[in-house]
């Protein structure tokens, strides 16, 4: 297909913005590189207390409407708790990660970066019952050498040292939960129509529980919100065995997610009914996603104040909150399609009563 | 009563789809309140009165929203997979009957299970609503339904689904006609999505902003066979909530409702609750805080779709809320 949306410049700063760490709390890196990206495009840009970068774009044509528009920078990362004999760290993580995802897989650790391993189980001596026995992480070390280990302390950030590369169709890298949506973001606020009065804003701690959105959102307190964000695509073998198992979130290849109903939010019906109208006008493939648990910053836009209309849109990903994930290029280039047109058809109408 | 109780109670209100119900009542209130106000998470809040010498800004809630499913997943054959809006328990919905938004009904099947004895969770059971493939199937991904059960008239107890809180509403829809002057400002407001997370209280108290909360609700009760230990029952009045999970009721509001109750001679019982929680406990810590409390309407089987109150304890709790507001009322701390 034709990518009109997702250019090689676009793609280069999605590269750019998934090998950059920024950690829960540790977003600066982030913020600088998204800093200079937009600086040139907007209004005015601060930074707030907790950290999140508050970018205004004015509208320039009337009637206009306030919207705010979330996307985390913080990435699922870890934090070393101890250090040990023999130059092994013991880490915790911050934000959810399976310690299944982290055998032998290599970080970076702190300001200085410096390199280390997550240890594993060899295989030559483990008993079969041992390899059955899931790991946690009282047992997972990352080993960093008897050297280096003494430039390390207890709260440094621990990262995923993973490349960007293009597999076929898909793109594989760590952060892109959320680094796509900071992608889009900068996408809309150098794109947005000249009615939308326009805050967009690269929220912190999302991982750990949408801390950032929820001061942005109190201090702007928009007329509309939306977060823009990757969401879980779990497709077969990993799903469960069981054919029964319809509980796969969303599925890679059918075009952007639409929140529905998640653990904290029960999303608008006329927002969603108008996502659906634009995306058949525009014979963009969409995708709801499954009511269920998870959560963006959405719903806690949507809870601020006397209550604000909220809506998530998603990119589908494989293996989010692992050290490595995967996304279509289509579906992130539908999902800025549907961005574009939506983004152009809102009116005031849509928060009348 | 008893009727605008069966009328409200058989409307069709899954949390976050409350329209139905919110229409409902404003036909039944517009006449009886000077504004009306629907925000943006679909609360309808109602003002009646304005602030006058040794009055006070009281907000009462009771929730429109019902547990419900709503549809995951369609599968090859028709069959529709679905989780929970709210509290909803297997046991409660093997077999139970569905009614979606667009009419659509169904009837809960569930995955075989190995004895009598037990039941699958929700996520291996599914809605089988007639259909014969996915084509077919009226249901798409995302579509919200409730249980459905008919209204019993048992005399003075009745049953339905949807007790939990449209007797509540009940309780306000009744006041608000009922009631002829206060000195108060009074902020009646019939909240969503009570049953996954107390949403439309916290935004319209932080509207609000009221010098005191009371919410309108059910609690459970003590008095069935081997039940667990709770002084309250069903026939013995409106409960006048001491504490619950979310929330210590504020003593000088507990102590304003029973001296009420005892003045105009309203029965009543105290209520403390182990688990669950209101509207309240989200109007309590709105802002800078508030006066809160509870009154409640004593309700066996509740989250199922058979939910059984008592007549007299509503017809109670209309006496003690319109005898609260009619008065001034001054609280020290």
């Amino acid at each position: 297909m034709n990518y009109r949306y997702t250019t090689p410049e676009v793609i280069g700063l999605l590269e750019t913005l998934t090998l950059t760490n920024g950690g829960s709390g540790d977003e600066k890196a982030v913020r600088d590189l998204l800093y200079q990206e937009i600086k040139d495009h907007v209004d005015s840009i601060r930074v707030d207390q907790l950290g999140n970068m508050i970018v205004h774009k004015a509208a320039t044509a009337t009637p206009s409407m306030k919207v705010m528009v979330a996307a985390h920078m913080d990435e699922v990362s870890l934090m070393v708790v101890d250090k040990k004999d023999e130059g092994f760290l013991e880490v915790r993580p911050v934000g959810g990660i399976d310690a299944n995802a982290l055998s032998a897989k290599p970080v970076v650790i702190g300001k200085d970066s410096i390199p280390g391993v997550f240890s594993a189980r060899t295989i030559h001596i483990t008993s079969a019952s041992e390899r059955k026995s899931l790991l946690d992480y009282e047992k997972l070390r990352v080993s960093v050498g008897k050297k280096k280990i003494e430039k390390i302390n207890p709260g440094d950030y621990v990262y995923f040292m993973t490349p960007f590369e293009r597999l076929g169709d898909f793109f594989a890298a760590k952060a892109i939960d959320d680094r796509v949506g900071c992608a889009n973001l900068i996408w809309l606020l150098k794109n947005a129509p000249g009615h939308i009065d326009l805050y967009g804003v690269f929220t912190v701690q999302e991982e750990l529980g949408l801390r950032g959105a929820k001061v942005a959102a109190y201090q702007i307190m928009p007329d509309l919100g939306f977060a823009f964000d990757a969401t879980p695509a779990i497709e077969p073998p990993l799903m469960d065995s069981n054919e029964h198992n319809y509980a796969y979130n969303t599925q890679t290849g059918r075009g952007p997610a639409i929140y529905t109903v998640d653990r904290g939010q029960v999303h608008n019906e006329k927002v969603i009914f108008l996502i659906r109208k634009v995306a058949e006008k525009h014979d963009i493939p969409y995708q709801l996603r499954q009511p269920g648990g998870g959560g963006t910053d959405s719903s806690a836009i949507h809870m601020t104040g006397s209550g604000i209309i909220s809506q998530s849109i998603s990119v589908p990903t494989r293996y989010l909150h692992s050290p490595i994930s995967m996304m279509r290029q289509d579906d992130w280039e539908h999902t800025l399609h549907l961005i574009d047109t939506l983004f152009s058809e809102l009116s005031p109408e849509i928060i009348k009563e | 009563m008893k009727e605008l109780l069966q009328t409200l109670v058989q409307a069709i209100g899954p949390t976050g789809h409350e329209n139905t119900v919110r229409e409902l009542i404003k036909t039944l209130i517009e006449d009886h309140v000077d504004e009306i106000i629907v925000d943006a998470l679909g609360n309808l809040i109602a003002r009646k009165g304005k602030k006058q010498a040794g009055g006070l800004r009281i907000m009462l809630s009771a929730h429109i929203d019902e547990i419900g499913v709503i549809a995951t997943h369609i599968d090859e054959k028709g069959f529709v997979r679905f989780t929970s809006l709210g509290g909803v328990r297997p046991y409660t919905a093997y077999a139970g009957h569905v009614r979606f938004i667009n009419g659509t009904q169904g009837v809960i099947g569930m995955e075989p299970v190995d004895s009598a004895t037990t039941v699958q969770p929700l996520n291996r059971m599914f809605i089988d609503v007639g259909a014969e493939s996915k084509d077919t199937c009226p249901v798409s991904v995302g579509d919200f339904g409730v249980f459905e059960r008919p209204f019993i008239d048992l005399g003075k107890r009745v049953v339905s689904k949807a007790m939990d809180d449209r007797a509540g509403a009940a309780v306000l829809v009744d006041t608000i006609r009922q009631l002829k002057q206060s000195p108060h400002e009074l902020w009646f407001v019939f909240s969503t999505q009570e049953e996954v997370g107390l949403r439309g209280a916290r935004t319209s108290a932080y509207r609000i902003e009221p010098d005191v909360g009371i919410a309108l609700d059910v609690t459970l009760t003590g008095d069935l066979p081997k039940a667990d230990t709770m002084d309250v029952a069903l026939g013995k009045g409106p409960a006048i909530k001491v504490k619950d999970s979310g929330m210590i009721s504020s003593p000088a509001i507990v102590g304003w409702m029973c001296d009420t109750a005892s003045e105009f001679d309203i029965p009543y019982q105290l209520e403390v609750l182990v688990g669950g929680t209101t509207d309240a406990a989200a109007i309590q810590i709105n802002k800078a805080g508030a006066l809160a409390g509870c009154i409640s309407i004593p309700c066996r089987y509740v989250h199922s779709p058979s939910e059984m109150v008592d007549m007299d304890d509503i017809e109670n709790a209309v006496k003690l809320v319109v005898k609260l507001l009619e008065n001034p009322v001054e609280f020290t701390n």
